[in-house]
Protein backbone atom coordinates (compact mmCIF):
# COMPACT_ATOMS: atom_id res chain seq x y z
CA UNK A 1 0.00 0.00 0.00
CA UNK A 2 1.71 3.31 -1.25
CA UNK A 3 2.44 6.27 1.35
CA UNK A 4 0.63 9.09 2.35
CA UNK A 5 -0.93 11.75 -0.43
CA UNK A 6 1.23 14.77 -0.67
CA UNK A 7 -0.05 16.29 -3.99
CA UNK A 8 -3.55 15.83 -5.23
CA UNK A 9 -4.27 15.71 -9.27
CA UNK A 10 -7.12 14.89 -11.16
CA UNK A 11 -6.39 10.98 -11.85
CA UNK A 12 -2.95 10.87 -10.37
CA UNK A 13 -1.64 11.38 -6.71
CA UNK A 14 2.01 11.88 -5.59
CA UNK A 15 2.44 9.98 -2.42
CA UNK A 16 6.11 9.72 -0.07
CA UNK A 17 7.68 6.76 -1.16
CA UNK A 18 8.18 4.02 0.88
CA UNK A 19 10.38 0.45 1.70
CA UNK A 20 7.63 -1.32 0.05
CA UNK A 21 7.77 0.68 -3.19
CA UNK A 22 11.33 -0.72 -3.82
CA UNK A 23 9.91 -3.59 -5.41
CA UNK A 24 8.10 -1.71 -7.81
CA UNK A 25 10.40 1.14 -9.00
CA UNK A 26 12.99 -1.95 -9.34
CA UNK A 27 10.75 -3.98 -11.49
CA UNK A 28 9.95 -0.96 -13.57
CA UNK A 29 13.32 0.93 -14.15
CA UNK A 30 15.10 -1.68 -15.05
CA UNK A 31 13.90 -2.33 -18.78
CA UNK A 32 14.76 -1.12 -21.45
CA UNK A 33 12.04 0.94 -22.16
CA UNK A 34 12.08 3.07 -19.02
CA UNK A 35 15.92 2.98 -18.18
CA UNK A 36 16.31 4.31 -22.06
CA UNK A 37 14.27 7.01 -21.08
CA UNK A 38 16.16 8.53 -18.39
CA UNK A 39 19.71 7.05 -19.58
CA UNK A 40 21.00 4.74 -16.99
CA UNK A 41 22.39 1.66 -18.56
CA UNK A 42 23.54 -0.05 -15.51
CA UNK A 43 21.58 -2.59 -13.69
CA UNK A 44 20.16 -1.91 -10.23
CA UNK A 45 19.25 -4.75 -7.72
CA UNK A 46 16.84 -4.06 -5.13
CA UNK A 47 19.78 -2.65 -2.59
CA UNK A 48 20.74 0.19 -5.20
CA UNK A 49 17.42 1.00 -5.83
CA UNK A 50 16.77 1.40 -2.34
CA UNK A 51 19.98 3.07 -1.49
CA UNK A 52 19.03 5.56 -4.27
CA UNK A 53 15.56 5.97 -3.00
CA UNK A 54 16.24 6.20 0.92
CA UNK A 55 20.45 7.59 1.14
CA UNK A 56 20.15 10.39 -1.23
CA UNK A 57 18.75 13.08 0.22
CA UNK A 58 19.77 15.98 -1.98
CA UNK A 59 16.33 15.92 -3.86
CA UNK A 60 12.57 15.55 -3.28
CA UNK A 61 11.02 12.20 -5.03
CA UNK A 62 7.35 11.03 -5.38
CA UNK A 63 5.82 7.90 -6.56
CA UNK A 64 3.05 8.81 -8.93
CA UNK A 65 -0.24 6.77 -8.52
CA UNK A 66 -3.94 6.38 -10.37
CA UNK A 67 -6.63 4.65 -9.18
CA UNK A 68 -6.64 0.96 -9.59
CA UNK A 69 -8.71 -1.81 -8.22
CA UNK A 70 -10.95 -1.55 -5.50
CA UNK A 71 -9.85 2.16 -5.57
CA UNK A 72 -6.28 1.44 -4.10
CA UNK A 73 -3.91 3.88 -5.34
CA UNK A 74 -1.54 2.04 -8.08
CA UNK A 75 2.03 2.89 -8.62
CA UNK A 76 2.87 4.15 -12.17
CA UNK A 77 5.90 6.03 -11.87
CA UNK A 78 8.32 8.24 -10.17
CA UNK A 79 8.40 12.40 -10.37
CA UNK A 80 11.36 14.53 -8.63
CA UNK A 81 13.95 17.07 -8.80
CA UNK A 82 16.69 18.73 -7.33
CA UNK A 83 17.07 22.20 -6.65
CA UNK A 84 20.29 24.87 -6.13
CA UNK A 85 19.73 26.47 -3.09
CA UNK A 86 21.06 30.18 -3.93
CA UNK A 87 19.99 30.00 -7.85
CA UNK A 88 16.69 28.98 -7.12
CA UNK A 89 17.28 26.74 -10.80
CA UNK A 90 15.66 23.34 -10.50
CA UNK A 91 15.85 20.29 -12.82
CA UNK A 92 12.71 17.66 -13.05
CA UNK A 93 12.96 14.39 -13.72
CA UNK A 94 10.38 11.56 -14.41
CA UNK A 95 9.60 7.99 -15.24
CA UNK A 96 6.55 6.22 -16.10
CA UNK A 97 6.46 2.33 -15.83
CA UNK A 98 6.00 0.87 -19.61
CA UNK A 99 2.64 -0.56 -18.76
CA UNK A 100 1.27 2.49 -18.03
CA UNK A 101 2.73 4.68 -21.12
CA UNK A 102 0.30 6.82 -23.52
CA UNK A 103 -2.04 7.58 -20.72
CA UNK A 104 -0.32 11.42 -19.91
CA UNK A 105 0.30 10.26 -16.56
CA UNK A 106 3.62 11.54 -17.11
CA UNK A 107 2.16 14.99 -18.28
CA UNK A 108 -0.18 15.41 -15.38
CA UNK A 109 2.11 14.24 -12.38
CA UNK A 110 4.78 16.43 -13.62
CA UNK A 111 2.67 19.27 -13.98
CA UNK A 112 1.64 19.09 -10.14
CA UNK A 113 4.77 18.62 -9.54
CA UNK A 114 6.36 21.91 -11.20
CA UNK A 115 2.84 23.75 -9.61
CA UNK A 116 4.80 22.52 -6.32
CA UNK A 117 8.19 23.72 -6.95
CA UNK A 118 7.13 27.27 -7.93
CA UNK A 119 4.52 27.69 -5.22
CA UNK A 120 5.83 25.81 -2.26
CA UNK A 121 9.97 26.11 -2.87
CA UNK A 122 10.50 28.83 -4.50
CA UNK A 123 12.33 27.83 -7.27
CA UNK A 124 12.99 30.13 -10.10
CA UNK A 125 13.72 27.88 -12.63
CA UNK A 126 12.75 24.57 -13.69
CA UNK A 127 15.01 22.50 -16.56
CA UNK A 128 14.20 19.38 -17.94
CA UNK A 129 16.62 17.15 -19.72
CA UNK A 130 15.68 14.85 -22.98
CA UNK A 131 17.67 12.26 -25.17
CA UNK A 132 16.94 12.60 -28.78
CA UNK A 133 14.45 10.18 -29.88
CA UNK A 134 12.28 10.00 -26.76
CA UNK A 135 9.19 11.49 -27.86
CA UNK A 136 6.80 11.04 -25.36
CA UNK A 137 9.53 12.40 -22.67
CA UNK A 138 9.72 15.61 -25.29
CA UNK A 139 5.75 16.46 -25.56
CA UNK A 140 5.76 16.45 -21.49
CA UNK A 141 7.85 19.11 -21.53
CA UNK A 142 5.76 20.83 -24.65
CA UNK A 143 2.25 20.34 -23.38
CA UNK A 144 3.36 22.26 -20.13
CA UNK A 145 4.77 24.96 -21.90
CA UNK A 146 8.27 25.05 -21.25
CA UNK A 147 10.87 26.12 -23.43
CA UNK A 148 13.14 24.85 -26.08
CA UNK A 149 16.48 26.19 -25.03
CA UNK A 150 18.97 24.22 -26.64
CA UNK A 151 20.43 20.99 -28.34
CA UNK A 152 23.86 19.45 -26.33
CA UNK A 153 24.98 17.80 -29.34
CA UNK A 154 26.30 13.90 -28.85
CA UNK A 155 26.06 14.48 -25.41
CA UNK A 156 24.91 11.09 -24.57
CA UNK A 157 25.60 8.05 -25.79
CA UNK A 158 22.62 5.02 -26.25
CA UNK A 159 21.84 2.32 -29.07
CA UNK A 160 24.96 1.98 -30.58
CA UNK A 161 25.40 5.93 -31.36
CA UNK A 162 25.69 9.27 -29.47
CA UNK A 163 22.85 11.17 -29.23
CA UNK A 164 21.18 14.66 -28.50
CA UNK A 165 20.43 16.29 -25.80
CA UNK A 166 17.53 18.59 -25.46
CA UNK A 167 17.39 21.74 -22.71
CA UNK A 168 14.29 22.42 -21.67
CA UNK A 169 13.22 25.49 -19.19
CA UNK A 170 10.36 27.23 -17.70
CA UNK A 171 10.48 30.24 -15.51
CA UNK A 172 8.60 31.01 -12.88
CA UNK A 173 7.03 34.21 -14.50
CA UNK A 174 5.70 31.69 -17.37
CA UNK A 175 4.41 29.20 -15.14
CA UNK A 176 2.41 31.41 -13.24
CA UNK A 177 0.98 33.57 -16.73
CA UNK A 178 0.39 29.98 -17.89
CA UNK A 179 -1.72 28.95 -14.91
CA UNK A 180 -3.84 32.13 -15.08
CA UNK A 181 -5.00 31.19 -18.45
CA UNK B 1 58.86 26.14 -8.45
CA UNK B 2 55.65 24.96 -10.87
CA UNK B 3 55.48 20.99 -11.19
CA UNK B 4 56.37 19.65 -13.83
CA UNK B 5 55.78 20.32 -17.12
CA UNK B 6 52.59 18.25 -18.59
CA UNK B 7 51.78 19.76 -21.76
CA UNK B 8 54.40 22.01 -22.99
CA UNK B 9 52.58 25.41 -25.46
CA UNK B 10 54.53 28.68 -27.32
CA UNK B 11 53.14 30.74 -24.54
CA UNK B 12 52.10 29.21 -21.78
CA UNK B 13 52.71 25.70 -20.44
CA UNK B 14 50.26 23.48 -18.54
CA UNK B 15 52.37 22.18 -15.34
CA UNK B 16 51.01 19.43 -12.81
CA UNK B 17 49.65 21.44 -9.60
CA UNK B 18 51.60 21.08 -6.69
CA UNK B 19 51.05 21.67 -2.97
CA UNK B 20 52.96 25.02 -3.11
CA UNK B 21 50.98 26.43 -6.18
CA UNK B 22 47.67 26.31 -4.08
CA UNK B 23 47.84 29.95 -2.68
CA UNK B 24 47.83 30.91 -6.24
CA UNK B 25 44.34 28.79 -6.84
CA UNK B 26 43.01 30.21 -3.73
CA UNK B 27 43.68 33.87 -4.60
CA UNK B 28 41.73 33.60 -8.04
CA UNK B 29 38.71 31.50 -6.58
CA UNK B 30 38.23 33.96 -4.05
CA UNK B 31 38.97 37.23 -6.12
CA UNK B 32 35.56 38.38 -6.82
CA UNK B 33 36.28 39.38 -10.97
CA UNK B 34 37.29 35.63 -11.03
CA UNK B 35 34.81 33.42 -8.96
CA UNK B 36 31.66 35.47 -10.10
CA UNK B 37 32.02 34.70 -13.78
CA UNK B 38 32.86 31.25 -12.21
CA UNK B 39 29.53 31.15 -10.88
CA UNK B 40 31.18 31.10 -7.35
CA UNK B 41 29.28 32.64 -4.29
CA UNK B 42 31.44 31.25 -2.07
CA UNK B 43 34.18 31.80 0.90
CA UNK B 44 37.08 29.33 -0.26
CA UNK B 45 39.35 28.92 2.92
CA UNK B 46 43.20 27.66 2.33
CA UNK B 47 41.61 24.76 4.27
CA UNK B 48 39.23 24.25 2.07
CA UNK B 49 41.67 24.74 -1.20
CA UNK B 50 43.90 22.36 0.51
CA UNK B 51 40.86 19.55 0.94
CA UNK B 52 40.27 20.35 -2.90
CA UNK B 53 43.98 19.38 -3.83
CA UNK B 54 44.10 16.41 -1.66
CA UNK B 55 39.97 14.95 -2.76
CA UNK B 56 40.01 16.44 -7.11
CA UNK B 57 43.36 17.43 -7.90
CA UNK B 58 45.25 14.26 -6.33
CA UNK B 59 42.32 11.90 -6.31
CA UNK B 60 39.46 12.38 -9.13
CA UNK B 61 39.03 11.85 -13.21
CA UNK B 62 38.91 15.15 -14.15
CA UNK B 63 42.51 16.97 -14.99
CA UNK B 64 43.33 20.15 -12.75
CA UNK B 65 46.69 21.85 -14.00
CA UNK B 66 48.58 25.22 -14.17
CA UNK B 67 49.24 27.75 -16.56
CA UNK B 68 52.48 28.86 -16.62
CA UNK B 69 54.03 31.93 -18.41
CA UNK B 70 57.65 31.60 -19.60
CA UNK B 71 59.73 34.14 -17.39
CA UNK B 72 60.80 35.38 -20.97
CA UNK B 73 57.68 35.30 -22.53
CA UNK B 74 58.17 39.35 -22.31
CA UNK B 75 54.59 40.44 -20.86
CA UNK B 76 56.03 41.77 -17.53
CA UNK B 77 58.24 43.59 -16.18
CA UNK B 78 59.52 47.11 -16.77
CA UNK B 79 63.01 46.73 -16.97
CA UNK B 80 64.30 47.38 -20.49
CA UNK B 81 68.06 47.36 -19.00
CA UNK B 82 68.63 43.84 -20.42
CA UNK B 83 69.71 42.22 -17.09
CA UNK B 84 68.39 39.15 -15.75
CA UNK B 85 66.00 40.29 -13.04
CA UNK B 86 65.03 37.41 -10.24
CA UNK B 87 61.83 36.29 -11.82
CA UNK B 88 63.29 35.68 -15.88
CA UNK B 89 63.61 32.11 -16.34
CA UNK B 90 61.29 31.11 -14.02
CA UNK B 91 57.46 29.68 -15.23
CA UNK B 92 55.04 32.09 -13.46
CA UNK B 93 51.72 30.36 -12.43
CA UNK B 94 48.80 32.69 -13.38
CA UNK B 95 45.94 30.36 -13.01
CA UNK B 96 44.43 26.91 -13.62
CA UNK B 97 42.62 24.83 -16.09
CA UNK B 98 40.13 22.07 -15.43
CA UNK B 99 38.85 19.28 -17.33
CA UNK B 100 35.81 17.84 -15.06
CA UNK B 101 32.96 15.64 -14.96
CA UNK B 102 34.79 13.27 -17.41
CA UNK B 103 31.83 10.64 -17.96
CA UNK B 104 33.65 7.55 -19.26
CA UNK B 105 30.75 5.84 -20.58
CA UNK B 106 29.73 9.15 -23.04
CA UNK B 107 33.03 10.21 -23.67
CA UNK B 108 32.00 13.60 -22.29
CA UNK B 109 33.62 16.22 -19.95
CA UNK B 110 33.49 20.19 -19.36
CA UNK B 111 36.39 22.75 -19.45
CA UNK B 112 36.71 25.58 -17.12
CA UNK B 113 39.72 28.08 -16.89
CA UNK B 114 40.01 30.36 -14.05
CA UNK B 115 43.18 33.68 -14.80
CA UNK B 116 44.39 36.13 -12.64
CA UNK B 117 43.06 39.40 -13.88
CA UNK B 118 46.38 40.98 -13.70
CA UNK B 119 47.42 38.71 -16.47
CA UNK B 120 44.01 39.55 -18.78
CA UNK B 121 44.25 40.45 -22.24
CA UNK B 122 47.74 38.78 -23.41
CA UNK B 123 45.62 35.41 -24.77
CA UNK B 124 46.94 33.01 -21.92
CA UNK B 125 43.19 32.27 -21.52
CA UNK B 126 42.81 30.82 -25.10
CA UNK B 127 46.27 28.98 -25.30
CA UNK B 128 45.51 27.19 -22.40
CA UNK B 129 42.18 26.21 -23.24
CA UNK B 130 43.51 24.89 -26.57
CA UNK B 131 46.16 22.92 -24.99
CA UNK B 132 43.66 21.52 -22.43
CA UNK B 133 41.26 20.75 -25.43
CA UNK B 134 44.00 18.98 -27.91
CA UNK B 135 45.05 16.98 -24.58
CA UNK B 136 41.02 16.07 -24.05
CA UNK B 137 40.57 14.68 -27.70
CA UNK B 138 44.25 13.42 -28.79
CA UNK B 139 45.07 11.86 -25.68
CA UNK B 140 41.69 11.21 -23.36
CA UNK B 141 39.77 9.59 -26.48
CA UNK B 142 37.33 11.92 -25.21
CA UNK B 143 33.93 12.28 -27.97
CA UNK B 144 32.42 15.59 -26.70
CA UNK B 145 33.84 18.54 -24.44
CA UNK B 146 31.18 21.36 -23.05
CA UNK B 147 31.97 24.96 -21.84
CA UNK B 148 29.34 26.93 -19.86
CA UNK B 149 29.82 30.83 -20.06
CA UNK B 150 27.74 33.56 -18.25
CA UNK B 151 25.81 35.96 -20.71
CA UNK B 152 27.74 38.50 -18.82
CA UNK B 153 30.80 37.25 -19.59
CA UNK B 154 32.14 38.29 -23.47
CA UNK B 155 35.91 37.85 -22.55
CA UNK B 156 35.81 34.23 -21.69
CA UNK B 157 32.82 33.22 -24.63
CA UNK B 158 35.73 34.48 -27.07
CA UNK B 159 37.96 32.00 -25.64
CA UNK B 160 35.48 29.10 -26.90
CA UNK B 161 34.44 30.70 -30.09
CA UNK B 162 38.07 30.94 -30.94
CA UNK B 163 39.03 27.56 -30.53
CA UNK B 164 36.27 26.64 -32.87
CA UNK B 165 33.07 25.72 -29.59
CA UNK B 166 29.46 25.68 -31.44
CA UNK B 167 26.88 27.78 -29.69
CA UNK B 168 24.58 25.09 -28.25
CA UNK B 169 21.88 27.03 -26.41
CA UNK B 170 21.06 30.02 -23.67
CA UNK B 171 19.79 28.16 -20.66
CA UNK B 172 17.84 31.09 -19.51
CA UNK B 173 17.98 32.66 -15.64
CA UNK B 174 20.26 29.53 -14.24
CA UNK B 175 22.38 32.04 -12.42
CA UNK B 176 22.52 35.15 -9.77
CA UNK B 177 25.04 37.34 -10.43
CA UNK B 178 25.02 41.19 -9.34
CA UNK B 179 21.06 40.98 -8.46
CA UNK B 180 19.87 39.35 -11.15
CA UNK B 181 19.42 36.37 -12.28
CA UNK B 182 21.50 35.45 -15.46
CA UNK B 183 21.38 33.56 -18.61
CA UNK B 184 24.07 30.86 -19.00
CA UNK B 185 25.10 30.07 -22.79
CA UNK B 186 26.15 26.71 -23.80
CA UNK B 187 29.03 25.62 -26.13
CA UNK B 188 30.44 22.17 -27.38
CA UNK B 189 33.14 21.06 -29.35
CA UNK B 190 33.12 18.06 -30.97
CA UNK B 191 36.28 15.21 -31.59
CA UNK B 192 35.41 15.25 -35.55
CA UNK B 193 35.14 19.68 -35.93
CA UNK B 194 38.13 19.66 -33.76
CA UNK B 195 40.12 17.99 -35.71
CA UNK B 196 38.62 19.69 -39.13
CA UNK B 197 40.25 22.60 -37.90
CA UNK B 198 43.42 21.81 -37.17
CA UNK B 199 43.50 19.99 -40.53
Amino acid sequence: MPGAVFLRGDRVTLRTLEREDVDFVHEHKNPPGVRRSFIWPYPENRDDVEEFLFEEDDGTSLLACVEGEDDDPEPVGQVGFSVEDRTRAAEIGVWIARPYWGEGYGTEACERFVDYAFDERNVHRMSARVMDGNAGSRRIWEKLGFEHEGVLRDAEFMGGEYRDMHVYGVLEDEWRERDDR
Amino acid sequence: MPGAVFLPGDRVSLHTIEEADLEVLNRNVNDPRVRRPMTSASVTTMTETQEFYENVVCDDDGVNLLICVDGDDGEDDSDDDGDEDESDGDPEAVGDVALFDVDERTRSAEVAIALDPEHWGNGYATAASRLLVAYAFDERNLHRLQARVMATNEASRRIWEKLGFVHEGRIREDQFDDGEYRDTHYFGLLESEWRAGND
